[in-house]
């Protein structure tokens, strides 16, 4: 889902709220604290953060590392563990039997199958690798736009939840009412007319 | 915070109380590209041409909520079919289009409900070997996107001056009816 694909799909949003100045120290702190956490050999089952757009791998964000003429540019990684069902199920098959012959009996309890399950994710989460997913984003600070390069829900509500928490702005998706509500330019009349409009027949 | 939340849940109510305009904006469009000889207005814009690509997808939302999707693959960009059903009240959900400027071409499709851009394919894709190279190439890259949200800008704002005519579609000569309930 990068900038430089050869077929981009992309979800514009507007960029409510002004950044705190000094501009450049404010974003460059918001993208450290919130930079994307190695979660190999770590029983958490996702980790979402920023990175950079040329070094995905290697996040390293500089003084104007995400500085590109007059637009930030930078990633969003989401790096993911999904146990398949199949390594579940065999996984805890064989714990249960182990158990079960430890302690000589026939039936493990509710609460003790409920443990087993979650000893039996937490073992294989820690030797699961997460599978990383980039998104590359381009923000002008200028204009108050952003466009991210991906139209998945789950990955535009990562973004929205991770850009407010490191910069203390919202984002707003610029859809046909919100567009025409807040960046179209619209007279105040014209906007009252919009706030009462309803869907119009164009057939008969 | 509560400001924020507040915000959040307007921009999610209207999301769903307002749908119905994207769609309406992209039969606009089609209409548009249909019957002018080019949509554009502006000295800046004089080079860009603007076409339907050969796809476009329908929706009529039946009494029950029942939806009914209409998909049109067509190289002959008149679409009759399109044209039948929008006579039978659907309305354009998902247009595919071509913009050109001499022997620069875009082609993208553009969603009704949520305005994403999908499959966009820009004039050049750039070759990166070095830093320069990257920052140039992005620079390029960040061009080259705005040119096609300027021209959908553009005209959302001449279908919006439009739609916000009270009246509508009646108002404004009717033109987007009559070529809705005209001969195919």
């Amino acid at each position: 889902m990068g900038v430089f694909s050869t077929s981009l799909s992309l979800t514009r949003y507007k960029v409510q709220g002004q950044i705190q100045a000094p501009v450049m120290e404010t974003v460059l702190a918001g993208l450290t604290k919130n930079t994307i956490t190695e979660i190999d050999r770590d029983p958490a089952d996702i980790a979402v953060g920023w990175t950079s757009l040329q070094t995905p791998f290697q996040p390293n964000f500089d003084a104007s590392s995400f500085v590109v003429g007059t637009v930030f540019a930078f990633s969003l990684r989401v790096d993911q563990k999904r146990i398949p069902s199949k390594l579940m199920q065999k996984q805890m098959s064989q714990e249960k039997a182990r158990q079960l012959k430890e302690t000589n009996r026939q039936f493990l309890s509710s609460s003790e199958k409920k443990m087993l399950k979650e000893q039996v994710q937490h073992q294989l989460l820690v030797r699961l690798p997460p599978m990383p997913n980039i998104y590359d984003l381009i923000w002008n600070p200028e204009e108050g736009w952003l466009w991210f390069f991906s139209t998945l829900k789950s990955a535009n509500e990562h973004l929205e939840t991770v850009f407010t928490r490191s910069f203390g702005l919202t984002l707003i998706r610029m859809f046909a009412y919100s567009l025409a509500d807040e960046a179209m330019g619209l007279q105040p009349e014209q906007k009252d007319l919009l706030g009462k409009l309803d869907p119009c027949e164009l057939v008969g | 915070m509560s400001w924020l939340v507040n915000k959040m849940i307007d921009i999610s109510l209207s999301y769903s109380r307002f749908r119905f305009l994207g769609p309406e904006f992209l039969t606009w469009l089609w209409f548009a590209l249909e019957t002018m000889d080019q949509p554009f207005n502006r000295e800046n814009q004089s080079d860009f041409f603007l076409e339907p690509g050969g796809k476009i997808v329908l929706e009529k939302r039946q009494s029950n909520k029942a939806v009914e999707t209409i998909s049109i693959q067509a190289e002959d960009t008149s679409m009759a079919e399109g044209r039948i059903a929008l006579q039978k009240g659907a309305k354009v959900t998902e247009i595919h289009l071509v913009l050109r400027q001499g022997e620069r071409r875009w082609q993208f499709c553009l969603k009704g409900d949520s305005f994403h851009l999908t499959g966009l394919k820009t004039p050049e894709n750039p070759f990166l070997e070095n830093e320069k190279d990257f920052e140039a190439a992005l620079i390029d890259r960040v061009y080259q996107i705005d040119v096609v949200y300027q021209l959908l800008d553009d005209l959302f704002g001449r279908f919006l001056n439009e739609r916000l005519t009270p009246g509508w579609p009646r108002a404004k000569g009717g033109a987007i009816r009559e070529w809705i309930n005209s001969k195919i």
